[in-house]
């Protein structure tokens, strides 16, 4: 490795977002430009920008973002636990397989979004309406990653351990989860985007706080730049979710990381 | 031609020492919903205890499932399998396996991986560290006992796999075609070091193989299989004397066997 090499990468890093960045501005600067749109129909990113950083300074945005990133939170973690469980359990039973397996696919193929006007009668409002929704949300992209990957394991390996006298739930521990964690990383991450758009799509319905409630409550009064600021903040929530994420399987997948970087530098 | 070679392969030798593995009239097919696959039609043999037995036969002949038959992973379909006098009827701690692919775990050292099989028997691991050390010492990896697998070789991963077999002292060792990502070199050491192993701890080993010398060089005894399904050909006892070397490879005997063998093999490929 070359002297320099590591502020070099770190550049090449940010420089490829911040580009995108920019461009997104520039886009959004024409649009406004070519489009004639009043301010109350498309502010401009400078406006977007004061009202976020107005808004954050005195605090009123606060109490939205912890409210949703909250829900996402419990709700992901706690669709992620039911996901990985139900997963676990069909991998290792074909009992479980046949009798859940249609029932799951069925629950799939219903658009979770469409279920917030039904909890919001039956949860009502606040936050555990929002939590109800990103669990379901969650759910099958978790699951399916996880089923499959648990599923698919390198039969040697089993028999491996089969051979030594261990049982199902020890298999399933130290070669079945292992070796799926990879795959599991992956559901994980494509769950985070699906848990805040859960999120906010419950605070339309039912919430009285949240950056959904926000978004609702700006329009509501025309003030689109507030509308522009909390998209803003979403977008970042979604941003820096995935990275905690893709950086939680670095750690976790420490060997299939190494191995992939063994091979950048060497091409 | 052929048949009278065959004649000359027919065992020779009434070994005195107690049965360790009995195969009697196994026969196992596959199935699956592409259809029914044959692999092994009434197989018989007998492994004495502390007895070399190779197995010989073409790619896909079933020599794995013979092996998996052996382990417990696998049930026959027809006839049995006796290990010390007792029906197999799941897998057993007195039986090590070194498989055709390394099969390591990515996430484990190469020393964490030595020590699988006893981890699997839920036995504490840090009693077999010693042991480990000692087995990779034997496979010339001690350096490597704190890598991971993606840092080995093929060759290398091979040998953690055959030190893995050993980890928890099986009386019966089965072997899969356990030396043939090695390169020549590596190869003859470890064909030495097994011959040394086996001399000295009395174990039965029970080693699949393609190649007619490795067979020959480390047997008491050779089991030719047919091509798929595979059948029992011949059962070839090798009375070189112990410990073979480099110079029994030159052994007009060895030459001579290795070459019987190899006919059989050719006449095998020929249509009946
Ligand atoms: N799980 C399975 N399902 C169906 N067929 C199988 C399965 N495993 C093996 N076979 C078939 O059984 C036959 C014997 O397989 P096996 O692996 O025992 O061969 P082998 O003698 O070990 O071959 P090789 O020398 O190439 O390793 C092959 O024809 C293979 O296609
Ligand atoms: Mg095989």
């Amino acid at each position: 490795m070359t002297a320099g090499g590591m502020p070099r990468r770190l550049a090449a890093r940010i420089a490829g977002p911040l580009a995108a960045l920019g461009l997104t501005a520039a886009a959004w600067m024409a649009l406004k430009w070519l489009g004639g749109f009043q301010d109350t129909v498309l502010p401009g990113p400078g406006q977007a920008v004061a009202a976020l950083a107005d808004g954050l300074t005195s605090g009123a945005y606060w109490p939205h973002i912890g409210s949703t990133l909250g829900a996402v939170a419990i709700g992901y973690a706690v669709g992620a636990l039911i996901a990985l469980g139900v997963a676990a359990l069909l991998a290792v039973s074909a009992t479980a397989e046949r009798f859940l397996m249609v029932p799951i696919i069925a629950f799939q193929s219903i658009p979770k979004i469409a279920l917030g006007p039904l909890l919001f009668i039956w949860v009502g409002y606040g936050m555990g309406a929002s939590v109800t929704l990103v669990v379901l949300a969650c759910f099958y992209p978790i699951f399916v990653n996880a089923f499959i990957a648990l599923r698919g394991v390198d039969p040697n390996l089993i028999d491996l351990y089969r051979a030594c006298g261990a049982g199902r739930l020890r298999i399933l521990l130290a070669v079945r989860f292992p070796t799926a964690a990879s795959q599991i990383m992956t559901g994980l991450e494509v769950a985070v985007v699906f848990a805040l758009l859960a999120a906010v799509v419950m605070e339309f319905v039912s919430a009285t706080s949240g950056l959904g409630f926000l978004i609702q409550n700006a329009t509501t009064t025309l003030d689109t730049p507030t509308a522009f600021a909390a998209i803003i903040l979403l977008a970042l929530s979604g941003v820096l979710a995935s990275s905690l994420v893709r950086g939680a399987r670095r750690i976790v997948v420490f060997w299939e990381t190494e191995r992939r970087d063994t091979h950048m530098e060497g091409a | 031609m052929a048949v009278a070679a065959y004649e000359q392969l027919r065992p020779t030798v009434v070994r005195a020492a107690p049965t360790h593995l009995e195969v009697a009239d196994v026969s196992l097919t596959y199935e699956s919903r592409r259809g029914r696959v044959p692999a092994l039609d009434r197989l018989s043999f007998d492994v004495a205890q502390g007895a070399f037995v190779s197995v010989l036969g073409p790619s896909g002949c079933g020599k794995s499932t013979l092996l998996k038959l052996a382990s417990g992973l696998l049930r026959p379909m027809a006839g049995r399998i006796r290990l010390a006098g007792e029906p197999v009827t799941a897998p057993r701690r007195d039986v090590g396996i070194v498989f055709q692919q390394p099969t390591l775990l990515p996430w484990k050292t190469v020393l964490e991986n030595v020590l699988v099989p006893i981890r699997a028997m839920g036995r504490d691991a840090s009693a077999g560290r010693e042991r480990a050390l000692e087995l990779l010492r034997l496979v010339k990896l001690e350096p490597f006992a704190a890598n991971y697998p993606h840092e080995l070789s093929g060759g290398m991963q091979q040998r953690v796999g055959i030190a893995r077999g050993l980890i928890h002292d099986p009386a019966l060792l089965l072997m899969d075609e356990p030396f043939a990502a090695l390169d020549a070199m590596t190869r003859e050491t470890m064909m030495d070091e097994l011959q040394r192993i086996w001399m000295s701890t009395g174990k039965s080993v029970l080693f699949i193989t393609h190649s007619i010398p490795e067979a020959v060089y480390l047997s008491d005894r050779i089991l030719v299989l047919s091509p798929r399904p595979g059948r029992l050909l011949h059962s070839v006892d090798v009375d070189l004397p112990r410990p073979r070397t480099i110079e029994t490879m030159a052994d007009p005997r060895f030459v001579a066997l290795a070459s019987r063998l190899r006919q059989a093999f050719v006449a095998m490929a020929e249509p009946a």
